[in-house]
């Protein structure tokens, strides 16, 4: 980290602490170092994250429920809240009374997605977790697995598949529409769902970047552009705000999807 | 004799021309279905299959386009 | 128009609701295309056809896909 930089002429040059890259490479701000110097290379920040994700949901809900009240007290009525809303707007709404067993996944599937993408906002953190496709991609694998398994639980392993994979047509354009079904049933939904998690996370982060370390550059390049970089910075403030509204969407977009796939599955025509 | 000529990538020029229909097409088919279900509400889930159908040949089209693209691209 | 109570957004047969049904719609369109575009391009690899059987397959996905969408989600 370095200081302002002086080169013995007066041309005013401002630098931000870390010596903005501009434009930002994904190297730099997405793969980040190992926080151990040396070892444990997969121990960064995102890792850290992670976990504090993990351990602020648990403590959160169990504090929440500590001594519950037929009367609840504010903090069990928010996470009440929380928890009936997705109980009964996505699970209940969506797949109906035997949707509700999946209600507590889903809480905490939101729950978790809500605020690891919201870190992607708070000062000091400011990345997701999600803008590495590996989480994304596990989790939707989880989703996946669970609206097969819970149709093969329901109907049979072949009864599911013919189900699934052969649409209400005449016999004889089967044979088209069958290959149709199977890429979009099988292939299109678990990498649709990584991936718009993932897309979404990064390129938010990357539209802040752009828009933060461009306000530099400009400030940099010539004193004539200063008044555009405050436009830039002004940008950058609504550009947080849209994205945390994007942050809560995604979470919901994601939960609100693996609770139609179950439906889905469970669903007794065709 | 050459009149005119143009090098490079032509292919993504075509592709680009390619867009404009489907993308108009598109906003037509929506902006009706907002338009008619802003008149008369209850009409919304009658029209909503339609919807559907509309933008599903129109999409196809706009799709085509981009598989196209690496079909010729291919060869 | 006149006070309509229940602006509520259609609710369809099958579960899915507005987003999910037009990623529905996007998906069945990809994946016709793709699956049998491809199809199609093993087609023109095996009988040196140049690329006429990716185009065909393409446009025979694509309208197998508008056929599985007017199915699924057209009036029932």
């Amino acid at each position: 980290m370095r200081g302002p930089t002086t080169d013995g002429l007066a041309s005013g040059r401002v630098s931000a602490a870390q010596e903005p890259h501009f434009p930002p490479e994904v190297e730099e701000n997405f793969f980040l170092p190992g926080l151990v110097e040396g070892s444990f290379p997969w121990l960064t920040k995102i890792t850290l994250l992670v976990w504090l994700a993990v351990g602020l949901l648990i403590v959160y809900f169990l504090w929440a429920y500590r001594r519950p009240q037929l009367v609840p007290t504010k903090r069990q009525w928010m996470a009440e809240s929380l928890y009936g809303f997705v109980r009964n707007r996505m699970a209940g709404d969506l797949i109906g009374h035997e949707g509700l067993r999946f209600a507590p996944y889903f809480t905490t599937l939101f729950c978790f997605l809500l605020l690891t993408n919201l870190f992607s906002i708070i000062p000091g953190i400011q990345i997701s977790p999600n803008s590495h496709i590996a989480f994304p991609i596990v989790l939707a694998v989880i989703s996946y697995v669970l609206f097969i398994w819970v149709g093969v639980r329901r109907h049979g392993f072949l009864a599911y598949f013919k189900q699934a994979l052969l649409p209400p047509a005449p016999w004889f354009i089967l044979p088209i529409l069958m290959p149709i079904e199977l890429f979009s049933t099988f292939i299109v939904r678990p990498v649709t769902l990584a991936l718009r998690l993932f897309a979404n996370m990064f390129a938010g982060h990357m539209i802040l970047l752009v828009f933060t370390l461009g306000g530099f550059a400009m400030l940099n390049a010539t004193a004539l552009l200063a008044p555009v970089s405050v436009v830039s910075w002004l940008l950058t403030i609504a550009l947080t705000l849209l994205e945390a509204l994007i942050a809560v969407l995604q979470a919901y977009i994601f939960v609100i999807l693996t609770a139609s796939y179950v439906q889905g599955a469970l669903a007794e025509e065709h | 004799m050459d009149l005119a000529q143009i090098t490079g990538e032509v292919g993504a020029i075509g592709y680009g021309l390619a867009a404009i229909g489907p993308g108009i097409g598109v906003g037509i088919i929506f902006a009706a279905y907002i338009q008619s279900t802003a008149r008369q509400p209850e009409s919304a889930r009658m029209t909503q299959p339609f919807l559907w159908i509309g933008f599903a040949v129109v999409e196809a089209l706009a799709l085509l386009g981009i598989a196209f693209g690496f079909v010729f691209a291919g060869d | 128009m006149a006070g309509d109570p229940s602006a509520q957004p259609p609710d369809p047969g099958d579960g899915l609701a507005g987003a999910g049904q037009g990623w529905l719609a996007v998906g069945y369109l990809i994946s016709g295309i793709v699956v049998w575009g491809f199809i199609g391009r093993l087609v023109d690899q095996w009988f040196e056809t140049g690329g006429a059987g990716a185009g065909i397959g393409s446009v025979v996905g694509a309208a197998a896909g508008v056929y599985l969408i007017a199915r699924r989600l057209g009036a029932a």
